[in-house]
């Protein structure tokens, strides 16, 4: 537990900076803002509690508020969630290695498809968006499985699921093109979030233990190649496809805003999103709604102490390399400059409108 | 079936203008000059590298 003086520097300051408060309640000011700039918020709700039956359903219960917010507010554009909070990763996981289940680990699953079923079937009825997150390649294969029988379920109407796919793994461009093809097959309309990848390490050290290749591009280029070849994949099936770019990458947007304009595609058209976390990349969210395009916010939620692990990842990438400050910092340098010299510039007008006078 | 909600036309439909990431003066102007100061501060502070690591070490220890 952190002790009260800690708990309110970190309070004031990085939580306030990177999270929307403790409660759903507590993200209205968040919310608010951000609607102000036509962005919009998606609540993700960032506590991994203990792996019991209880905590999964208590997540359900949360996830479903959030659905119902986004129902009540249009400055709530998607909703999320993680497999993981609702199911224990060793299921999951034997699940997607073929092992027999045992009348208890198919008891469980059935629980963990009712519970899937639960947020899809609410978002679908309250005409809500909901993400899906991905995570380790060891328990994808299970997350994608549940996923598509949900978007055959809910999304031959409106595109209400949403799989997420991390392009740093090889496999992800030849996933999406087989999710397409199986969505144009059975006629529901498939939503994309295109993300990086967040795993890396994770990744590496267990393919590396237990001996078999590695899941993750050689290379940075090699995952930037991957994001905008998926990229143009989507604009060559976006009959069907929705896509948001979940991304910090410039280059990523810029490429989609220039395709779209290339395509006649208006910049507000509903099958496209762009989404940053909140706290960081503003430039690339305030710039983009600027310019007339959908954007949305991760605004992640929770009590300080669950949060802290997700503020520790956020401090450790805003720390220079090798003596290089961090793009944000950079930029807000820039800005503390502009305003400090338009303030000049405002006062010598002023002065010399005086002596004018 | 009635056409959802979200595929309505949002009401910020703007004239297409360029974009350009280095435009600070957009990307910040949801911030008062008190806010943006707290803000530099924030990331002058994770800038650190032997700050995030002791910050962290303590907060892990309370």
């Amino acid at each position: 537990m952190l002790k009260f003086p800690i708990k309110g520097a970190i309070k004031n300051t990085i939580f306030e900076h990177f999270c929307g408060g403790e409660t759903i309640e507590g993200c209205n000011e968040t919310i608010k803002q951000l609607d102000a700039a036509h962005i919009g918020t998606i609540l993700d709700y960032s506590v991994e509690g203990e792996e019991s039956e209880e905590s999964f359903d208590h997540t359900v219960e949360e996830i479903l508020l959030t659905i119902k917010k986004a129902a009540e507010s249009p400055a709530v554009p998607f909703s999320v969630f993680k497999v993981t909070g609702i199911a224990t990763l060793e299921l999951l996981e034997k699940v997607q290695s073929g092992r027999e289940l045992t009348a208890e680990d198919q008891a469980a699953y059935a629980r963990v498809k009712q519970r899937m079923n639960t947020l899809c079937k609410a978002a679908h009825d309250l005409h809500v968006r909901i993400f899906v997150d991905a995570e380790e390649t060891w328990i994808q294969d299970t997350i994608d499985t549940l996923t598509y029988e949900m978007m055959d379920l809910y999304n031959h109407q409106e595109c209400i699921v949403w799989n997420t796919y991390q392009m740093y793994r090889t496999e992800s461009y030849s996933n999406l093109v087989k999710a397409t093809e199986t969505a144009r097959k059975k006629g529901y309309e498939l939503g994309i979030k295109l993300v990086r990848g967040a795993y890396m390490e994770r990744e590496r050290q267990r393919a590396h233990e237990m001996e078999y290749s590695d899941p993750i591009h050689a290379t940075k280029e090699d995952t930037d190649q991957a994001y905008n070849k998926a990229l143009q994949y989507f604009l060559d099936n976006h009959d069907i496809l929705s896509i948001c770019l979940g991304t910090h990458n410039e280059y990523s947007c810029l490429l989609m805003v220039q395709k779209m304009k290339e395509m006649g595609i208006a910049a507000d058209d509903q099958h496209f999103w762009f989404a940053q976390l909140l706290g960081m990349s503003d430039n690339i969210s305030f710039n983009l709604s600027h310019a007339g395009y959908n954007v949305a916010k991760y605004v992640p939620y929770g009590p300080i102490e669950a949060v802290m692990p997700y503020l520790f990842r956020r401090a450790a990438e805003n720390t220079s390399v090798a003596g290089q400050a961090s793009r944000e910092f950079t930029l807000l340098k820039k800005e503390v400059r502009r305003r400090k010299r338009a303030v000049r510039q405002d006062l010598c007008k002023s002065k010399k409108a005086a002596q004018k006078a | 079936m009635p056409k959802m909600d979200i595929l309505k036309a949002p009401s910020h439909q703007q004239q297409e203008k360029t974009i350009s990431f280095d435009d600070t003066s957009v990307a910040f102007a949801n911030q008062s000059n008190w806010q943006l100061k707290k803000t530099f501060f924030i990331f002058a502070a994770m800038n650190r590298n032997w700050l995030v690591k002791i910050g962290t070490f303590f907060i892990k220890l309370f």
